[in-house]
């Protein structure tokens, strides 16, 4: 089996900051927002950052390792090995295998918070939920994952909202939960339904 | 001064619970832990609430503009609808002077529903809201850098207070009146173009 690479981190935009002089261009940089912290990616980080979160047309499909270095080559970006190394060390990638324990560890250090709002279902398809804006429905889910999508904000942590969810529904766990929802998290966050922020309690950084 | 009317909740959709059914049962409301079912006619209200970025250039949502524009769309009894949403809590009535903005920034919090799209070198000043493919606003620094944390805090209240603590850049004002103002005068708009959507304070 294996891990799932998780992009981390809500992304705020891409500046442009004006040249320092007329013989440099322009630059830019990307920021994500990770709890009370902004940090600036360049060009190469974004991309791998960016990419990590999977391609729409694949948007089941959990993006590994190999798969994002290759989606990266294609991208024409430089070697993504180093780059997955620091952005893992700086928190805006994590690495999860959609099993058990690992996936309860990584709900416990994360916190899933909605983009977009709730479209419910249809009468043609009951059981399918619609996430996304009236004029952009983006992700399809099941109903479990869609209450706790709806409801993962109130709770400092994924695991915690796991918790909550399976207290109202006697025929799933927690761990079970935890796991359909690491599984569900590349169709969310492809789709811009949802996007990854690091707990409160596990902070140590200052407003920038 | 007229009272600005704001939707509060993060809307869950329709609900059918019959393959049968013409019209869903139900939309739903989620304000905390409880989701609300609204009727035909309280959705109607509730999602006028929201005005248009356009009409908002104009004037603010008032009580009295949503149920006049509740009735053109055949909604019988708007007031009753208003009230009903009102004691839920899934409206709330803001006088945008003193303290009142503070106190409903305190009790509640606002969520981020889009991404930051950030700036262009021809537009410096102008951060924008949306989804790469759906632009929906522009706005100025102060407010982004709100909207940016606000998913962070219990309240927007806090939100403010804590941007406003002085940091080695200086980057916002330090004043968490001014930073809840300029938010508070933006707020229908971001709400209007599903940027953002209020909640109560998380406890």
């Amino acid at each position: 089996m294996t891990s799932t690479i998780i992009p981390v981190g809500q992304f705020i935009g891409a500046f442009s900051m004006p040249a320092v002089d007329e013989a440099h261009q322009p630059q830019a940089a990307y920021s994500v927002r990770l709890g009370t912290s902004t940090l600036d990616l360049n060009e190469q980080e974004f991309g791998v950052w960016v990419l990590a979160r999977g391609l729409l047309e694949d948007q089941q499909k959990p993006v590994s390792a190999a798969s994002l270095r290759s989606l990266v080559r294609r991208a024409d970006l430089d070697d993504a090995t180093p780059t997955i190394a620091a952005l893992i060390a700086r928190r805006l990638l994590t690495r999860v295998m959609p099993v058990g324990q690992a996936a309860r560890q990584f709900c416990e250090a994360h916190q899933l918070m909605p983009l977009g709002v709730g479209l419910g279902n249809n009468r043609a398809e009951l059981l399918r939920f619609t996430v996304g804006n009236p004029e952009f429905p983006r992700a399809h889910v099941t109903a479990a994952i869609y209450d706790l999508w709806a409801f993962s904000a109130l709770s400092a942590s994924l695991w915690l909202a796991c918790e909550q969810a399976a207290k109202l529904d006697e025929e799933i766990s927690a761990l079970d939960l935890a796991k359909l929802v690491v599984q569900a998290l590349p169709a969310l966050l492809a789709t811009d339904a949802a996007y990854i922020d690091v707990c409160s309690t596990t902070l140590s950084g200052k407003t920038s | 001064m007229v009272a600005v009317v704001l939707p509060i909740g993060h809307y869950l959709g329709q609900f059918f619970t019959s393959e049968q059914a013409e019209d869903p049962e139900s939309h739903e409301v989620r304000i905390g832990e409880d989701v609300f079912q609204l009727s035909a006619a309280e959705y109607v209200v509730w999602g006028l609430a929201h005005s248009e970025l356009e009409t908002l250039q104009h004037t603010k949502p008032s009580r009295t503009a949503v149920e006049s524009q509740a009735r053109e769309l055949g909604v019988a009894d708007p007031t009753t609808a208003f009230s009903d949403l009102t004691e839920q809590g899934l409206l709330a009535q803001v006088m945008p002077v003193g303290n009142t903005v503070r106190r409903f920034a305190e009790q509640h919090q606002v969520k981020p529903l889009s991404l930051g799209l950030g700036n262009t070198a021809e537009q410096l000043g102008t951060l924008t809201l949306g989804h790469p493919e759906q632009p929906r606003i522009g706005v100025g620094y102060e407010v982004y850098r709100v909207w940016s944390f606000c998913a962070h805090y219990d309240s927007l209240w806090e939100t403010c207070t804590a941007l406003a603590e002085p940091t080695e850049t200086e980057q916002t004002s330090t004043d968490p009146n001014f930073l809840v103002n300029s938010f508070f005068d933006v707020l229908p708009a971001l709400v209007s173009v599903s940027c953002v959507y209020i909640d109560r304070r998380r406890s």
